[in-house]
């Protein structure tokens, strides 16, 4: 089996993510924060770990400042409804991710804020930074309180000029909230010299971690309402949730294994090297981009934005058709909108969406042989 | 020996003052603090002996980590 969905979550992991979980449920899973016992203190040191380690590879001053998550969404929406306020205006870049579209739209369907959306050109050759600017100044309104960029597209590997934005909004006074879903341990991220006031980031695609893990990288200083209240083992005679994080905002009872796990993910990443993984991943990009192009009905979009995700499409074959081809063949990957219907749009795929290979650090050039060989194949076999 | 308590107001907080005061050598014991010693219910601390205190206080200050007060030691 080729898998080429790593962009959804990556897969497999690391051994030592695996051996981590495999450890902290033999050995350490108390319940973490809750009790200065043994174990709840050897879960809660794993926690703390993850929070140092995700800190230090973010650009983050204090470990404190990393927030628990399920994934990107619940960061995104913790964010989006923390930070807003009634009467708001939002302006989010035209390659978000439903993750960023549906809380925002949702918010202004209750009439609570407005927001408009900002072209970014994924398809020109390389980034329009000025354009990108502009497109932003020239929406801002006098209640606009934020602005929301996904560092790197989920369909294409088009990047948004997230230093000069971050500039751009501290200049302003506007807050800047990142959806990092897809460069979190593959882009150099630093929030604290980016600007940024909120990036949000899963665990589970290019951290290496298990499913069920994100992270919210809140600037300090910065206090947001709360998305959920409940216990966290701390003044626990009070009935407002503390005033201060992480524990504000992490509410019930954290998944120390999969933390353990992910903690375990970015320490892999932090030995490989963001510029290694990086490398690694354009080389790939590139290798099937060149093999693609060189191949008649092949449609790429925004090739040459070169990163870790290729979007293209098979002419008269339905991307979900094509992608069930490719998973006769043993080759997973993923066909349709990929909850990023703004991006589509922008992308031009069309009404059928497109077809998306994501690469990790575990995929080889040989299987991205074995990729254009089959799929010049199901062209072949369809112009029979 | 005698122990003093740096309380702080999160299990976080009093591992980012455990792992400070441990790269300067001084040994501690993370303790959930008696009800008498809270206001608000649970919360956590570090037990130190009494004699690094002052070397406590100046190691947290030096490192942006403030204990929400000193227990023992003869000082409030």
């Amino acid at each position: 089996m080729i898998y080429f969905d790593n962009a959804a979550t990556t897969f497999p992991k690391p051994p030592t993510v695996r051996r981590e979980i495999d450890r902290c449920l033999r050995d350490y899973c108390g319940n973490p924060g809750r009790s200065a016992h043994a174990l709840s203190l050897a879960a809660a040191e794993a926690i703390y770990d993850c929070r140092a380690e995700a800190a230090a590879l973010l650009g983050v001053p204090s470990p404190e400042q990393i927030i628990f998550t399920y994934n990107t969404t619940h960061a995104l929406n913790m964010a989006i409804k923390g930070l807003l306020r009634r009467g708001d205006h939002v302006l989010i870049s035209d390659m978000e991710h439903n993750a960023v579209y549906r809380p925002i739209w949702a918010l202004a369907g209750f009439g609570e804020i407005t927001y408009d959306v900002y072209p970014t050109f994924p398809e020109a050759p390389e980034c329009d930074t000025t354009a990108i600017l502009s497109g932003i100044e020239e929406r801002l309104k006098p209640n606009t309180r934020m602005v929301i960029a996904s560092h790197i597209s989920n369909l294409c590997s088009a990047m948004l000029p997230i230093t000069e934005i971050g500039a751009f909004c501290r200049e302003r006074g506007l807050l800047f909230v990142v959806d990092a879903a897809q460069s979190a341990g593959i882009e150099a991220i630093d929030c604290t010299a980016m600007q940024i006031d909120a990036l949000c980031a899963p665990g589970h695609k290019g951290l290496y971690g298990p499913q069920g893990t994100g992270l919210l990288a809140l600037r300090e200083g910065l206090k947001m309402s709360t998305l959920l209240e409940g216990g966290n083992g701390i003044n626990s005679l009070d009935g407002a949730m503390p005033d201060f994080s992480p524990e504000r905002y992490e509410a019930g009872t954290l998944a120390t294994p999969a933390l353990a796990g992910l903690c375990a993910g970015i320490r892999f990443v932090r030995a490989r090297g963001i510029d290694s993984i990086r490398a690694a991943e354009r080389r790939l990009y590139r290798r099937l981009r060149d093999q693609l192009t060189e191949l008649p009905g092949v449609t790429l979009y925004a090739p040459a934005r070169e990163g870790s995700t290729l979007l293209f499409n098979l002419d008269g074959i339905p991307s979900a058709e094509a992608a069930a081809r490719l998973d006769e063949a043993g080759i997973c990957l993923r066909a349709g909108f990929h909850c990023a219907p703004l991006g589509h749009a922008t992308l031009g795929t069309g009404e059928d969406g497109a077809l998306r290979v994501g690469f990790s650090v575990f995929n080889c050039a040989e299987e991205v042989d074995v990729l254009v060989r089959v799929v010049a194949h199901i062209l072949h076999k369809m112009r029979k | 020996m005698q122990t003093c308590i740096a309380a702080f107001q999160s299990m976080t907080q009093a591992l980012g003052a455990q792992r400070a005061l441990s790269r300067a050598a001084i040994r501690t014991r993370v303790v959930k603090l008696n009800a008498n010693q809270t206001t608000r219910g649970c919360a956590y601390g570090l037990e130190f002996a009494c004699a690094q205190q002052q070397n406590v206080k100046t190691i947290l200050a030096a490192a942006s980590i403030q204990a929400s007060s000193y227990i023992g030691g003869g000082q409030p």
